[in-house]
């Protein structure tokens, strides 16, 4: 198989640049998704998908009505 | 446009923009895998250059989409925790194992075969990069299958008991679980989804190469492949997308008859509205186009089976909201530590509809002592907007049988090799490359806006699932990621075109257009053409 690899030229091959470019989104993506986690997720309520003891219990039984203005009686 | 501080709709929209995006990249990925693996089984076989190369340049777009779609979805499982406490406490104990296992598939088995199979073209024998070609094709289908398993769980929850001591639902039976006929079907209609999706993608950009007449024995080639495959998922999509409405009319009523405009009950077999403008208020279809018996027959597979219609489905639902604030407050009883059999026998008798009762916390914190009308408005939010499901399922259907009908062109002026004077289906399928995309985000849509008001059906209301945080965050992490995912868009696309645009000669082996040497003049490349 040819390959670009042994012309004179300053740029990697086109197939390197390719696997660069991706290497490079990848890289910058992992970047960018632990910024967005760092800064809006990294304090979820829940840890290994529970909540502390005693709050979904608030949340169902004392919580008031989330939607007041939408309540028919008003 | 949710109103700005209104954090469930906000959540909402987050969670939604996350999937759809997601969603761009994921079905290629899952259809392509296996187009590779049918074209590298054809090298294996027969031995025949074209087929490697064939492999090799789909599966360098192929990498450009796996690249930019990696971990994409990794975002709906931050949200899960941050955005959607309450549900994920609700549902952990089913949910995160499907979710670990998908996590597992997709980081492990499918990226280490991905980097397999870019890498080991010259460390693996034929028939060893063929198993790793299988390998990668299985694992982006397995995590897709662990995905809708979780997805098929809220649609229709099985195999959980909900648990008042720990305020959960908790696993009762994992086969259950995986084996859901929601998730099954789930699982099958969007996996030929995305094997439409990829059979356009490679379909539409031969059908270019032919048009240009370059490059033409390859572009055959892949064209025959696409065809043919694409011809078999669309075949699949469309059965199993029937199997996916009689699974529907069995366990997600509501949907069905909100997807069919359904108002009324109908003497069965239920007629099918065609057409038509579904009328939210008045609660009516304006113009319909009716087919006798139609639907009737889709969602019951009989004639005598009745669809019930959206009016009776709200009467049953608000008694089940009546039952449920009887659930509401036996379970009250129970938290409030009268443990007494009689207690337990009291909650277990109306438990099934505790999810109703809590439809009421919308409107009262005391479910137990809502008023007639508060009742009546948690009963009509049982019931979605028609307007969008009825136009989102016509979409989706309609291209589907667009797709149809492209593929079976394909394959019938292929099979008779006459497809070089068919110019207006080569453009046709140049044009008809971004609409299978079209037709898996419609039916998404379909799916989920249709499980509303619930996120756990007929468990879980939605506005009750969703953390308290505050509009500012979410709004910021919105923006965050959609910024972010547009950015992955762009640079996919630049690329697509890109490679697309270089064709197969973008694997330098010097026998394709444009590169020097490769030897196929223009007017040979037409007369190969003109000779299918």
């Amino acid at each position: 198989m040819h390959t670009l690899s042994n012309r004179p030229s300053s740029k990697p091959p086109r197939r390197e640049r390719l696997a660069l470019t991706l290497a490079l989104t990848i890289a910058v993506k992992c970047l960018v998704l632990y910024g967005l986690w760092y800064a809006c997720f990294s304090h979820p309520q829940t840890r290994h998908m529970l909540l502390p003891d005693g709050q979904l219990e608030r949340h169902l039984f004392a919580a008031p009505a989330a939607h007041a203005s939408h309540n028919p009686n008003q | 446009m949710p109103p700005l501080d209104d954090v469930v709709a906000l959540s909402r929209l987050q969670f939604a923009a996350t999937a759809l995006y997601h969603f761009l990249f994921v079905p290629l990925t899952l259809g392509l895998a296996w187009i590779l693996f049918i074209m590298e089984s054809v090298y294996v076989m027969t031995g025949r250059q074209v087929y490697k190369d064939m492999t090799q340049f789909w599966g360098k777009l192929f990498g450009i989409n796996f690249a930019m779609g990696v971990t994409t979805g990794i975002t709906m499982e931050f949200q899960f925790g941050t955005n959607w406490a309450y549900y994920s406490h609700y549902v952990g104990d089913i949910f995160g194992a499907p979710l670990a296992i998908e996590g597992l598939m997709a980081f492990f088995l499918e990226s280490t075969m991905v980097g397999l199979f870019f890498l080991g073209w010259n460390r693996l024998s034929k028939r060893k990069h063929l198993m790793v070609t299988f390998c990668v094709a299985l694992g982006s289908s397995l995590s897709a299958l662990w995905i809708l398993i979780a997805n098929g769980w809220m649609n229709h929850p099985v195999g959980a008991a909900f648990n008042f001591d720990t305020m959960r639902m908790e696993l009762v039976s994992i086969a259950e679980v995986i084996f859901n006929p929601v998730a099954q079907v789930k699982f099958v209609h969007t996996a030929a989804a995305g094997y439409v999706t990829a059979s356009m993608f490679v379909l539409g950009i031969s059908a270019l190469y032919l048009l240009k007449a370059r490059d033409v024995q390859f572009a055959l080639r892949s064209f025959a492949i696409a065809a043919a495959f694409g011809l078999a998922s669309t075949l699949s999509v469309i059965v199993l997308g029937d199997e996916s409405g009689y699974t529907a009319g069995e366990v997600n009523k509501v949907k069905l008859a909100a997807i069919e405009a359904a108002w009324e009950t109908q003497p069965a077999p239920a007629g099918l509205t065609l057409f038509g403008f579904p009328d939210d208020e008045q609660q009516k279809t304006h113009y319909a186009v009716e087919l006798p018996w139609v639907l009737g027959l889709i969602a019951t597979r009989s004639t005598d089976g009745q669809v019930i219609g959206l009016k009776e489905l709200r009467e049953q639902n608000e008694a089940r909201i009546r039952t449920g604030m009887q659930a509401y407050a036996a379970l009250l009883r129970l938290k409030r530590g009268d443990k007494s059999p009689e207690a337990k026998a009291a909650f277990d008798a109306v438990k099934a509809d505790l999810g109703y009762g809590l439809l009421l916390k919308k409107y009262t914190p005391n479910v137990v002592d809502a008023s007639e009308a508060q009742i009546k408005q948690a009963a009509a939010d049982t019931i979605p907007k028609v307007a969008p499901l009825f136009w989102s399922f016509r979409g989706m259907v309609f291209l589907g049988f667009l797709f149809l009908f492209i593929f079976s062109a394909a394959v019938w002026f292929m099979v008779r090799r006459n497809l070089a004077p068919q110019r207006w289906l080569l453009k046709l399928c140049v044009i008809a490359i971004p609409l299978p995309w079209v037709a898996a985000e419609l039916g998404w849509v379909v799916a989920e806006y249709g499980r509303q008001p619930w996120t756990i059906a007929g468990v879980l209301p939605t506005h009750l699932s969703a953390s308290s945080l505050s509009p500012g965050s979410l709004w910021f992490s919105l923006f965050g990621f959609l910024g972010f995912y547009t950015l992955l868009l762009v640079v996919e696309m630049g690329l697509m075109f890109k490679y697309a645009k270089l064709g197969p000669a973008s694997l330098h082996t010097g026998r394709y257009h444009g590169e020097a040497g490769s030897g196929t003049p223009e007017h040979l490349a037409e007369d190969q053409i003109a000779a299918v």
